[in-house]
């Protein structure tokens, strides 16, 4: 029996239609549709309903999306701004939305800050530094780009990448040494940065900031837990920063304040809150 | 004016698309099935594990209510049938539209289950291990729907159906 004689199963016929047949096999079952009629109709009339369907709802991609398909801005009271402001709650990424929004709203001289449909980049800058985190912290073979032994020259070259002074915290007092750092892709023209510790035990943390898309309220410690990794985050500056692990939430917030407090006293991230960080 | 940013807010068009092939192309119910599924996904967006693909983890939650809702109304959106009006947001031509709402009522009229994955498969172009996982079904029952919901829409669109089997074209199922 030749390998045309070969049955055909529904499934080899479903896995043409959709293009996953192996080709070998695909050429064959075309090969005994030229003598078989009703095979070629069937091919033809699944092919055609495939392409037919597809293209009937392309459109849907294109369409506007309604309304109360979207979280609503706090900008006039209606019951879509609390959903949307219950769905924040929810999530866990408080991020003071509905504060930081009237805050900017009704801020003098930024009436037009407020206007602007631009959604404030906090709860995505959070989301990206977590999501960081569960991509390199597993890393055993390299999870940094830079290793702390040349800090020198991890610290130079991260300055340079996001046109600020930046050195990586020192957290050895808090039993996390420095294992390194690497730049990270984050919005056209702000990438971000992410240095990497570990304690005795081998649990590992991480710091992540960037500047933001936009003037943003400061914040206090923000909590957000996504799966089993937990960020603190907060802002100072145009510059977000986020601290993550699995630590518990106290040890976490511990570890935020800490870094927090010599931020503002310049000792381990020199930051000046005054400069623009972006020249 | 959208002010929350959120990764679900990008799926949206995607679960509209969806939707829109459970509904057999009826816009209104299928944009309540995304608002139930959004209001959902945000509640359980903790459950989300980072890393992981966003899209089949709506569908799956968008399936699940899904199957809920077709219980709860079989006759109103199950059974729709062909004279119910389909709207076309931007039809190409005539001639498309009527095909478009031909191809289109005539999956609304399949079963749910087959439905689902015939959406999943040809219009989403989900895997064949993805639309098992979002479905929570087997694999080899994902194979088989696809074929009686393939067979079923030849019947409905008007096409003779298949065949008696033959030596050559032996249909296992």
């Amino acid at each position: 029996m030749t390998l045309t004689q070969t049955p055909i199963h529904n499934d080899e016929l479903m896995a043409l239609i959709d293009g996953v047949l192996h080709p070998d096999r695909a050429w064959q079952i075309e090969q005994l549709a030229q003598h078989d009629h009703e095979l070629a109709a069937t091919i033809a009339t699944f092919r055609t309903q495939r392409r037919e369907l597809h293209a009937s709802l392309a459109p849907v991609l294109d369409e506007s999306i309604p309304a109360n398909l979207l979280p609503q801005a706090p900008s006039r009271f209606s019951m879509q701004r609390v959903a949307a402001a219950m769905v924040w709650l929810a999530i866990g990424v408080t991020v003071g939305s509905l504060s930081s929004w009237q805050y900017l709203a009704h801020r003098d001289g930024a009436p037009a800050l407020a206007q602007r449909s631009i959604p404030p980049d906090l709860p995505r800058f959070a989301h990206q530094a977590a999501l960081a985190h569960v991509v390199f912290a597993p890393e055993v073979k390299h999870p940094v780009e830079v290793g702390s032994m040349d800090e020198k020259g991890l610290n130079t070259w991260l300055s340079k990448r996001l046109q600020r002074t930046l050195q990586a915290p020192d957290l050895t007092r808090l039993g996390f040494s420095l294992m390194g750092g690497r730049l990270l892709p984050a919005e056209i023209n702000r990438p971000a940065a992410q240095f990497m510790y570990e304690d005795r035990q081998g649990q590992r943390i991480t710091v992540y900031l960037r500047s933001l898309a936009e003037a943003t309220p400061e914040t206090a410690f923000r909590f957000a837990e996504q799966g089993v990794v937990s960020t603190f985050y907060w802002v100072e500056g145009n510059w977000g920063y986020a601290l993550t692990g699995e630590l518990s939430r106290t040890q976490l917030l511990q570890i935020a304040h800490a870094i927090h407090d010599r931020l503002s006293e310049r000792e381990l991230l020199k930051v000046s809150a005054n400069t623009p960080f972006i020249q | 004016m959208s002010v929350f940013s959120h990764p679900i807010i990008e799926q949206i068009p995607r679960l509209r698309r969806y939707a829109r092939a459970l509904t057999g192309g009826k816009k209104e119910n299928a944009d309540d099935l995304v608002q139930d599924t959004l209001e959902r996904a945000y509640v359980k967006w903790h459950l989300f594990k980072l890393g992981t693909d966003l899209r089949p983890w709506l569908f799956s939650i968008m399936h699940n209510i899904f199957v809920n809702e077709v219980s709860l109304l079989k006759h109103r959106v199950a059974m729709s049938s062909l004279d119910d009006a389909i709207t076309m947001s931007t039809p190409a031509s005539q001639e498309n539209y009527v095909q478009a709402r031909e191809i289109l009522a005539a999956v609304g009229r399949l079963p749910p289950e087959l439905r689902e994955v015939l959406a999943l498969v040809a219009v989403e172009e989900c895997s064949y291990a993805e639309t098992a996982q979002i479905l929570n079904i087997p694999l080899g029952t994902v194979m088989s729907r696809l074929f009686r919901a393939r067979s079923q829409l030849r019947v409905l669109t008007g096409e003779p159906a298949l065949a008696r089997v033959r030596p050559a074209l032996r249909l296992v199922e």
